[in-house]
């Protein structure tokens, strides 16, 4: 999949149409971020640490959230689709949003811009056409998609690079466990007539539980038919800590940080 | 330990997961709990097999649950597989759900550009399925495959430009191990194709271009240039007879809409019925039903196949209501015309000739000052399906009776930007007309039995093997009828009118569906931004 050298210049498929690639879209953005006082920029960056760092890191650089300083914006980049994404989150994405003035989310978006505008393609630790090769030798395509490859028990890594900073990227090859999302928890239910089933917890309410079975179904459950329901904060990842010889794992995070293609869900 | 889970993991991910195959597809009828594909089946019947509801016990339904929705206008027929309930949502995303609670699986959201071309309506007519993927046709005119289980995309590819005006709203066709989708686009110019795509890998096979190009025979249909430009979209979902390997599809208006001073001809195959080679997508038949087209009347009805008897031999026919007011029976095997009536009021054809082609009535073109004819734009009927019912033998679809102001107007075509050569109004103050559900003998095109509405109906018909019709109005009334009879048997207000962007704003653009599930049948509609479905407990 590793293709050429800086694949995160590419313009990815959705973001074609508009904004930052574009010339005129550019001297507008370029306008716009000297247009912002250094006030407005110091109010963004309060405000940004204080509602968006915890997601998409200190610097944009991303970690439960996507990368905001890499110019991608999946949801329109132009200052109106920023604001309105951040004034209005990103349903079915644990994207909140943010019911600011206008002038406080005008200060967001300059201060998001101003990490873009300051944002360098970060050096990668290692080898992504070794990376390569280990992730695929590590059978990761047995539960992670990878465009048209792939299988349904992990996140899609088809576009990780662009949603996840490479400490992040490393982090999650450890000790998969310290940032399991709701959607990868794992239940395990006995019903009352003694049959069993185990799967991702897709989502739960007072009278019904819902999973994807390890095998792959959908399936709805009573809760009222339920013996016993187990719900797990462990990721069903093993830790790659001690798997790869010296320099493995580097190279594994700099492939998956250059997967950049198609839009995160 | 944790590796020991991780290859226990393995064990477990087999191919247990909803599979669709091609066998399945093409015996629909023999898992009525199902609705595998648009239509129910390949033939294009929106029949079900189910008799738990009765016209007995119909009065019963309650409401099961309900799934809401972001937008109005919601145009999908869900399909029904393995336990899961999979629907798209306008503009161009899907869900996941729970076909008995209506508890949501997972969520697809398309991210769309802010211009695009949608003459009618940011809608959705629904997904097809194959193997453990899904396919759905977005606005932004790309063809996706996601995962069934998670909705993630497996692959994405793009159909065409949406910025020269095209868009897809229909739902994809799964055939063998190809998956058909075609375009909209009539009213902006665009060249019309129908496409198959590799399921598998999401290569194209084929396209067949529905207007032809230098040399190809039709070409000489269209004067000058005018062939680049005209339109003959293929926005709603054919029909598939496995038998002869035939797709059979309707085509749209031929572009610009109202005009036809640059594209003299009779502007092949803008307007018609297509039967093309599975396989390949080479042309095996056409039937033009309107010939240079000037009124709108797209043939983007689903085509009805059915094998009976006709004049005492056994026949393989095509039942098609067209939105020009005329109801047509086509020979299936050589797309030949054997018999075409009036089922609406028309006043713009003296009749059909022997080959099917109308004899037009003079004065009946749009002009500058506008031209009243009968029926209107939208149509004696439109995208919104027929249902075919071999049990009361009849062909049930929603129409509109009543007079459209047709007005001529310039016709320069810039890309990408909207080319009718005109306007239209839909429904006249002075003279509305009125709405209908309407029973047809498909032998005579004569009419059997009609529940007239106020309003016009933008919605679809369901019928069942026990005899009853599920239909729905413009203001928002879900009905259960007597099949034989129209006779009302249960009826419930779920409101949303007003909410639709055309058509005067109705409440209903779906079709219903009915499904059966742990042994209960249900039957699901659209009103409004939601869906609703109801059972007898």
């Amino acid at each position: 999949m590793y293709r050429e050298a800086a694949p995160w210049r590419k313009r990815p498929v959705e973001d074609r149409r508009s904004g930052i690639y574009n010339p005129v879209a550019m001297w507008g953005l370029l306008f716009a971020v000297l247009q912002a006082t250094s006030v407005d920029l110091a109010e963004g960056r309060e405000l940004y640490r204080l509602r968006c760092a915890e997601c998409h890191g200190g610097e944009g650089e991303g970690g439960r959230g996507p990368n905001l300083a890499d110019g991608v914006f999946y949801h329109g980049d132009t200052d109106s689709d920023l604001s309105h994404t951040i004034q209005n989150g990103i349903t079915g994405t644990e994207m909140p949003g943010f019911a600011g003035s206008e002038l406080r989310i005008s200060q967001l978006v300059a201060f998001i811009r101003s990490l873009n505008r300051a944002a360098r393609p970060s050096e990668l630790p290692g080898d992504p056409a070794r990376g390569e090769g280990l992730f695929r030798a590590s059978d990761c395509l047995s539960c992670h998609r990878l465009g048209p490859e792939g299988s349904f028990a992990g996140p899609d890594l088809s576009s990780v690079g662009s949603r996840r900073s490479l400490r992040h990227l490393m982090d999650s090859l450890v000790d998969p466990s310290r940032d399991v999302r709701p959607r990868y928890r794992v239940a395990s239910i006995v019903e009352v007539s003694g049959a069993r089933a185990r799967g991702f917890l897709l989502d739960e309410d007072r009278h019904t539980i819902q999973l994807l079975d390890l095998d792959g179904a959908l399936r709805s459950f009573f809760r009222q038919k339920l013996l016993s329901i187990e719900t797990s904060r462990e990721s069903i990842m093993p830790s790659y800590a001690d798997v790869f010889e010296e320099g493995g794992l580097n190279d594994l995070i700099s492939f998956l940080s250059t997967q950049r293609s198609g839009a995160p869900r | 330990m944790r590796l020991l889970r991780f290859l226990l993991l393995f064990l477990f991910v087999s191919e247990a997961s909803a599979q669709v195959t091609f066998d399945r597809l093409k015996n629909a009828a023999s898992e009525p709990g199902s609705w595998l594909t648009y239509s129910g089946n390949y033939q294009g019947w929106r029949f079900s097999p189910l008799r738990q509801l009765t016209r007995e016990n119909v009065k019963g339904l309650r409401l099961s649950w309900v799934h809401q929705m972001r937008n109005a206008q919601v145009e999908t027929t869900p399909l029904v597989i393995d336990g899961v309930m999979y629907l798209t949502e306008p503009p161009s995303d899907v869900a996941a759900l729970d076909p008995e609670t209506g508890r949501v699986f997972w969520r697809y959201r398309r991210s769309l550009p802010t211009d695009i071309r949608a003459c009618c309506g940011r809608v959705n007519r629904g997904l097809a399925m194959y193997g453990d993927k899904l396919y759905l046709g977005t606005l932004d005119s790309h063809l996706l495959a996601l995962d069934s289980r998670t909705g993630d995309i497996v692959w994405d590819v793009e159909v065409a430009d949406y910025e020269h005006g095209y868009a897809i709203t229909g739902a994809p066709l799964s055939i063998k191990n190809m998956i058909l989708t075609g375009v909209a686009g009539g009213e902006y110019g665009i060249r019309g194709f129908l496409d198959a795509y590799d399921a598998e890998t999401g290569e194209r096979r084929w396209r067949f271009y529905t207007i032809p190009g230098p040399g190809e025979p039709g070409n000489e249909s269209w004067t000058g240039d005018s062939w680049k430009t005209g339109g003959a979209p293929t926005w709603v979902t054919g029909a598939y007879d496995p038998e002869s390997n035939l797709v059979v599809w309707g085509t749209g208006n031929p572009a610009p809409d109202w005009n036809g001073d640059a594209r003299r001809g009779d502007n092949l195959y803008s307007d018609s019925a297509i039967a093309l080679d599975a396989d390949t997508g080479e042309l095996r038949w056409h039937f033009q039903f309107v010939p240079h087209d000037v009124h709108d009347w797209d043939a983007v009805q689903v085509p009805v196949l059915v094998d009976d008897e006709w004049e005492g031999q056994p026949r393989k026919l095509v039942y098609w209501g067209h939105r020009n007011g005329f109801y047509y029976v086509l020979d299936r095997t050589t797309g030949r015309f054997l018999f075409g009536t009036p089922y609406v009021k028309q006043t713009w054809a003296k009749g059909l000739d022997e080959n099917g082609r109308p004899i037009r009535l003079p004065g009946i073109d749009p002009s500058e000052a506008g031209v009243v004819v009968w029926p209107s734009a939208i149509g004696a009927t439109n995208w919104f399906s027929p249902s075919y019912n071999p049990e009361t033998g009849l062909f049930y679809l929603a129409a509109w009776e009543g007079p459209g102001l047709y007005v001529k107007g310039a016709d320069e075509y810039r890309p990408g930007e909207p080319f009718y050569g005109g306007r239209q109004v839909a429904i006249l103050e002075e003279d509305p007309g009125y709405g209908v559900i309407r029973a047809l003998d498909p032998k005579t095109g004569k009419k059997v039995w009609d529940l007239e509405l106020v309003g016009k109906p933008m919605a679809g018909v369901l019928s069942t093997a026990s005899r009853l019709v599920f239909a729905g109005s413009h203001e928002g009334y879900f009905y259960a009828l007597d099949g034989d009879t129209g006779a009302e048997l249960f009826r419930i207000y779920l409101g949303g009118d007003g909410l639709g962007g055309i058509g005067g704003g109705a409440a209903m653009y779906a079709a219903p569906i009915t499904y059966e599930l742990k042994g209960k049948q249900y039957v699901s509609m659209s009103s409004g931004s939601a869906l609703f479905t109801f059972s007898v407990p």
